[in-house]
């Protein structure tokens, strides 16, 4: 189809066939980052992403875990400390409300990962 | 026998085709499987003398290749590495831009923890100590940003991080120094705002073009900025017939100067665009020096492949479709419409930089549109008058370069590059603010498919046409 000889036909072969092992080698190049991360538990973690399995508990929780709850900065989460020394614990997602910052979309957004 | 034909251009789009597939679907396996049966066909039809079954075969073990390749990116692990403190080992490709707590700038990641991963960043350096074309590793969070719907990634480093620069290799050291070198030749003889463009439309640092890049956006001739085929066919050319004048041997001359265009490609960073001129034109070299016919098309679609092969996400960037889109239009349409390049002189010169510009707006207007909502109409007519312009700039340039050793010589050569730098700009920007200089249009997804299924009708009657006529001749 392509007017290719006999030679050029095997090394476009050839050529398919390296990237084929390439591509093998980067498969198993993925997989190793994988296991890596998931049995590295001594690496300093600041910040594993949603967790919707454990939810972090806003009366515990402190500022740097407070972080790792998407849509919560550095600054936010000093107010939801600051907050709850000031006035005690709190009791729903409303009273959580009451901090500067935390508005009903924020809330929307992070009510399945937080808990009280 | 033509020289890279079996890197046949069909084999090229089926594995652009193939990543596009590997983008939706990330399942390496299923592909590698797939593969390895498409392989056992092919051997088993080639085996049986079934060539057309076999080459069809081959078609479609590049499609699942491209997929393959894709979808075993190791970017789709760079997310499993966000947010968290790694050791990052990094190369800055941007002259820092200096603030008053943090200069900002951009930089190559080469390694996470000990994972060789390629992945530009945009740096917040609140150290202040990093410097150009350096490495380094440090301790840092990557964090993925979003922005008008395109995502990047951040690397921020805070004040106690103390970035440890790495020993840098001879080939690294000396294009470090070199550069710096252009640079301060840049800087102690032009003006400011010639320093700016020199820096970058010589060196690729756009970074330190502000309203300029504006200005050439407005006249919808940005491509001027970014270092492509004119920038690498004009070094080539430059240094060629210098090495000609001074007798040294026509095959001489073509060596070295394809080694100094490996240097310049390292120096400015190895764009789409230069990355693709390199490669078309180390084909054009070895083809002469082997004495083997080039098939252009499969030169382009040898630079497409190295590309994506280095990194195959690059497909969906739009410097890639952009630089490669405007090359095939070029060799297609001076193909069908028999435009050949008879003489670079006079009139013939400007008559194909009219084509060329004509052929690549059609190709690339829906493009353009789609992504920036501009159609540009004049850009074709600017482009006439503006690439001479440009050459004789860069042409200056080199001799700035060549005669900087030369305190007087280059002073005064500074002055006078100064002052064409002045005029260009000037010119884009009155070329810019003319009325009809751009339409605010933006093409949606189906309206480009239209488009090009009509263009490429256009072309087939055409290509059809001028074979009839060729077979009746």
């Amino acid at each position: 189809m392509f007017s290719l000889t006999h030679q050029e036909r095997k090394v476009l072969i050839f050529i398919g066939i390296l990237i084929l092992v390439g591509s093998i080698l980067r498969i198993l190049n993925l997989d190793t980052i994988k296991e890596d991360l998931s049995f590295d538990k001594n690496k300093p973690t600041i910040s594993e992403g949603p967790d919707f399995n454990n939810p972090i508990n806003v009366n515990q929780a402190s500022s740097k875990d407070l972080e790792s709850i998407p849509g919560i900065g550095e600054v936010i989460a000093r107010r939801v400390v600051d907050y709850r020394n000031q006035f005690g614990s709190f009791e729903d997602l409303e009273d959580l409300k009451k901090v500067k910052g935390i508005g009903g979309k924020k809330i929307e957004a992070i009510k399945k990962l937080i808990t009280f | 026998m033509k020289l890279f034909r079996f890197l046949n251009f069909f084999l090229f789009i089926c594995f652009c085709l193939g990543i596009i597939l590997g983008n939706f679907i990330t399942s390496p396996f299923s592909f590698l499987i797939f593969s390895l049966i498409v392989l056992s066909f092919i051997y088993i039809f080639y085996r049986y003398h079934k060539f057309f079954l076999s080459d069809i075969c081959i078609l479609i073990f590049f499609f699942s290749l491209g997929a393959l390749w894709h979808s075993s990116h190791p970017k789709l692990a760079i997310d499993k590495f966000i947010k968290k403190e790694n050791r990052i080992t990094l190369k800055v490709i941007s002259l820092p831009k200096e603030g008053t707590s943090r200069n900002t700038l951009t930089a190559q990641v080469r390694k996470i923890n000990s994972y060789p991963i390629n992945l530009k960043v945009k740096v917040s350096d609140y150290t202040q100590s990093m410097e150009y074309l350096s490495y380094y590793q440090l301790e840092g969070k990557l964090v993925k940003r979003k922005y008008r719907g395109y995502s990047y990634y951040s690397l921020s480093i805070k004040k106690d991080a103390n970035p440890q620069e790495v020993f840098l290799g001879a080939w690294a050291r000396f294009a470090k120094k070199s550069s710096n070198y252009i640079l301060n030749v840049f800087r102690q003889n032009c003006s400011s705002q010639g320093y700016r463009f020199l820096s970058g439309v010589f060196l690729g640092r756009k970074e330190l073009l502000g309203q300029e890049r504006e200005v050439f956006s407005n006249a919808g001739v940005s491509h001027l900025l970014a270092i492509s085929g004119l920038h690498i066919g004009l070094t080539s050319l430059i240094l060629f017939f210098l090495l000609r004048f001074l007798n040294v041997r026509f095959r001489a001359s073509l060596i070295i100067s394809l080694v100094f265009l490996y240097f310049y490609t390292f120096l400015t960073g190895v764009s789409f665009s230069t990355l693709r001129a390199v490669t078309m034109y180390s084909v054009f070299a070895f083809g002469f020096l082997l004495r083997r016919k080039i098939n252009v098309l499969n030169s382009l679609a040898l630079a497409g492949f190295i590309a994506l092969l280095l990194d195959s996400s690059s497909l969906f960037a739009i410097g890639f479709q952009l630089s490669f889109i405007s090359v095939f239009a070029i060799i297609v349409s001076f193909k069908i419409f028999d435009v050949k390049p008879v003489k670079i002189t006079g009139l013939h010169y400007l008559k194909q930089i009219f084509f060329c510009s004509l052929f690549v707006t059609l190709f690339l207007t829906p493009l353009v549109s789609y992504y920036f909502g501009k159609i540009y109409i004049l850009s074709i007519f600017y482009n006439v008058i503006l690439i001479p312009f440009f050459t004789f700039i860069l042409g200056v340039n080199f001799l700035l370069l060549i005669l900087s050793p030369f305190r007087i010589l280059a002073q005064s050569l500074g002055e006078v590059l100064s002052l064409l730098i002045f005029g260009f700009i000037n010119l884009v920007q009155f070329l810019g603010s003319m009325k009809f200089s751009f339409i605010s249009y933006g093409f949606s997804f189906n309206g480009i498919v239209i488009y090009y299924l009509t263009l490429g009708t256009i072309f087939a009657y055409f290509s059809l046409k001028n074979n009839k006529i060729l077979t009746k001749t």
